[in-house]
């Protein structure tokens, strides 16, 4: 089953407090402005660059299923701010909060099940590669989850905890611990 | 005056935040070495804030997120015409724009009960103090991120939409246009791009002021750094007249005003870097400055963790981008493209790196050095 976007595509299913946010600069700032071709969406996964700046996890340049490259795959983390939010483009850097420390479980819209075996039973392991998802019709890439195989050697970062078939079309899944 | 940890102790147990804490806190000041200068902010002088409530503004369907709408002025001309003609007509419609809000904050403050008990300074209360400059030092930060990129943008737009570097060499092979950031007249002639600060000259404040007359707006306000102020007092008698001269050489230059301009000084000097002076017009015609929620200050104690933050919630907008310009007083190039590789020493520095301290005490350096055994 393939995932839709929407106004609202990561909600936590645990305790804000348990998480520690940050708000980071954007490395482009203009993926702030949700009219820029490649806008960024809650739930996508980001990872800091040398200059301590946000960009995507996985390069959205690259086709469907590749895996986000080390060593920041292993730091990815979600962004909590839905597309074009007030205070993001308000502040000058276009400070962008992510979750950026501590366990969580939520319910996501970022995700392709049917990639590198698909997602198909509670347990298995996540990882953050390029996923690609119809907007308004037109195919969209985003830095989101996949399916982590067994015999993979990329970053786990999170175990899905109730799959999208019943979970209204999002995937539930558990971050334990920040590194996978 | 010595502070005995009791009283620390009592000030957090009737919470620092209420009167009663504050005045006990106040009365135990001065017992403590500054580390340096804190000073309001100067966008609020600029700027000055306003109060807004909920209601002033607007939701988004897409988010929980609030901007307040401001209506910009709509276009309107008069015209000649004869007896028997008519004018020609506008369907108005009036500009608006958005003014985002955003939270500022102090970092979240921690420390346990007990080594509490090592300090005789109110270091909570010190630290509540500075939290609000602290903020205020972040107001303008991004004050000055703001006006910095719509001096550029409106560069960009006289240079043909393109960013072109505007340093002394460009200027001599008269490749850039200087609109809205021109350079100083010894950065002009300097004969070399570099991030030498050149000193303030009388006829660089008055083709800053004329880059702003002369679009039908007029300059009200300078922001400058102390540094470059300090290069008034070195003003001739031909710049001040012999009675200004005197004054100024005993008491400084003490008037208000600045060839008719007010002007705001700043001390900030790692957010408005020396070499930069900005004018601008009056706030009707420049921007906003909203105040959401004025600073509150949150103070908790979980067993023997005492924790406490402050944060406030605001808006800034340059809104009308022709209403600022600036003055370089260094060759080399501070726009986008930083063409000399220079621009890190004209723009603020990184918000983390505001918290830096003067004094060297934690490395051992103080004198004479006395050691403890």
């Amino acid at each position: 089953m393939a995932s839709t976007i929407s106004k609202v595509n990561f909600e936590l299913q645990s305790d804000l407090m348990a998480t520690q946010r940050r708000d980071i600069p954007l490395a482009d700032p203009n993926l702030s402005n949700p009219f820029n071709a490649n806008y960024l969406v809650d739930g996508e996964w980001v990872t800091i660059n040398d200059d301590y700046k946000l960009v995507r996890a996985a390069d959205i340049t690259q086709a469907a299923g590749t895996p986000a490259p080390k060593p920041g795959a292993s730091n990815a983390m979600p962004l909590f701010a839905e597309k074009g939010r007030y205070d993001v483009q308000a502040n000058a850097e276009k400070k962008t909060p992510c979750i950026y420390m501590g366990p969580f479980e939520a319910d996501t819209r970022i995700y392709d099940d049917t990639l590198n075996g698909g997602i198909t039973a509670v347990g298995q392991n996540l990882k953050v590669a390029v996923i690609s998802i119809n907007v308004s019709g037109t195919p969209k890439k985003f830095s989101g989850l996949i399916r982590r195989a067994d015999n993979d050697t990329d970053p786990i970062v999170g175990v899905v905890t109730r799959l999208p078939a019943k979970n209204g079309g999002k995937l539930r899944f558990r971050k334990p611990i920040n590194i996978g | 005056m010595s502070v005995p940890a009791r009283v620390i102790n009592e000030l957090f147990t009737t919470k620092i935040a209420s009167a009663e804490g504050r005045e006990k806190a106040a009365e135990y000041g001065g017992s403590y070495i500054r580390d340096r200068l804190r000073e309001v902010s100067f966008a609020r002088k600029i700027i000055p804030p306003q109060q807004v409530t909920r209601a002033d503004c607007q939701r988004s369907v897409n988010h929980d997120t609030l901007v307040k709408i401001v209506d910009i002025e709509p276009k309107s001309r008069a015209m000649t015409l004869t007896f028997r003609g008519q004018p020609t007509a506008r369907f108005i419609r009036g500009e608006r724009a958005e003014v985002a809000f955003f939270t500022i904050s102090s970092e979240l403050f921690q420390k346990t009960e007990q080594e509490l008990l090592a300090y005789e300074m109110p270091i909570t209360k010190i630290i509540e103090e500075n939290s609000v400059k602290d903020i205020q030092e972040i107001e303008d930060r991004e004050f000055t991120l703001h006006i910095e990129a719509a001096v550029q943008a409106l560069q960009q737009e006289a240079n043909g939409g393109n960013v072109v570097a505007l340093n002394w060499s460009n200027i001599n092979a008269g490749s850039v246009v200087e609109f809205s950031v021109i350079k100083g007249e010894l950065a002009r002639n300097a004969g070399v791009n570099d991030a030498t600060v050149r000193p303030l000259q009388r006829p660089d404040i008055v083709r800053l002021y004329k880059s702003l007359d002369g679009n039908r707006m007029r300059a009200e306000v300078n922001l400058i750094t102390e540094v470059d102020w300090d290069d008034i007092l070195q003003w001739t008698v031909e710049d001040f007249g012999d009675r200004l001269q005197s004054e100024t050489t005993v008491d400084g230059y003490k008037y208000n005003l600045l060839l008719g301009r007010s002007y705001v000084r700043t001390i900030k000097t790692d957010i408005l870097r020396p070499g930069n002076v900005y004018c601008f017009t009056k706030p009707d015609f420049f921007g906003k400055f909203y105040v959401l929620n004025n600073t509150k200050f949150y103070i908790d104690k979980i067993a023997n963790n005492i924790m406490f933050q402050a944060w406030e919630d605001i808006a800034m907008a340059v809104i009308n981008i022709a209403a600022v310009r600036k003055l370089e007083l260094y060759s080399a190039d501070a726009s986008t493209l930083d063409a000399d590789s220079l621009r890190s020493n004209f723009v603020p520095v990184a918000e983390d790196a505001l918290g830096a301290v003067n004094n060297r005490v934690d490395q051992g350096l103080k004198f004479p050095q006395v050691v403890s055994y």
